[in-house]
């Protein structure tokens, strides 16, 4: 697996030593393997009103960054967020973004403080393993009165 | 020999590295015995490949 401290370009050499059978005579030669290191990254916010109360019609902001370097091929997200009732997949570009905007209304049975998650699951095409967002969740105080 | 592995990865990627080598002498040249090693790939083998045959290792990492 490649290590974590690996840098780009990712080279590695084998050696090989031939001898002849009864004569002293030695050949060496060696070959050396480069691999192209991309590194993807992601990111995403979700942002809300700093206040507001039950009842209240709110409006969240997501937005998914692909902050990948411009060796990184084609990404595809995964957005999920259950309390939005979001679930969708979308190709974002090297250094650009996709946001989304949806309305809630604050439920009855909302508690304080009142958080929801986002979560994104990003892939990489042709490679296998995932990149995941921390969790984002904005929290929206409940004004009571 | 060659040494060949994709052409990208990334970090946490399992990679599979294939070392191929050739004994390209000539006819008149008596057995040879190759010794491969490769640190990363913790190889370190003795073979004799016969003349003009391949003998290739292919290892995941």
């Amino acid at each position: 697996m490649i290590p974590g401290t690996a840098t780009e370009p990712f080279s590695n050499t084998v050696n090989v030593h031939a001898t002849v059978a009864g004569f002293p005579n030695t050949y060496d030669d060696s070959a050396i393997c480069t691999i192209n290191l991309f590194v993807p990254a992601i990111d995403v916010t979700k942002t809300g009103p700093a206040k507001s109360k039950i009842g209240d019609t709110v409006t969240y902001t997501i937005t998914v960054y692909n902050n990948s370097d411009a060796d990184t091929t084609a990404m595809t997200f995964n957005i999920t967020d259950t309390m939005l009732s979001i679930n969708e997949s979308v190709v974002i570009a090297n250094g650009g973004n996709h946001v989304i905007n949806k309305t809630l209304v604050i439920p009855g049975t909302a508690t304080e403080p009142f958080s929801n998650t986002v979560n994104v699951h990003a892939t990489v095409a042709g490679f296998r393993t995932p990149m995941m967002t921390p969790p984002s969740a904005p929290l929206t105080c409940l004004d009571r009165r | 020999m060659t040494k060949t592995g994709p052409a990208k990865s990334k970090i946490g990627d399992t990679v599979t590295y294939t070392i191929t080598v050739y004994n390209n002498s000539d006819a008149d040249t008596p057995a040879m015995t190759f010794n491969i090693t490769d640190t990363m790939l913790s190889i370190n083998e003795s073979v004799v490949i016969a003349m003009a045959a391949t003998m290739s290792l292919t290892r995941p990492w």
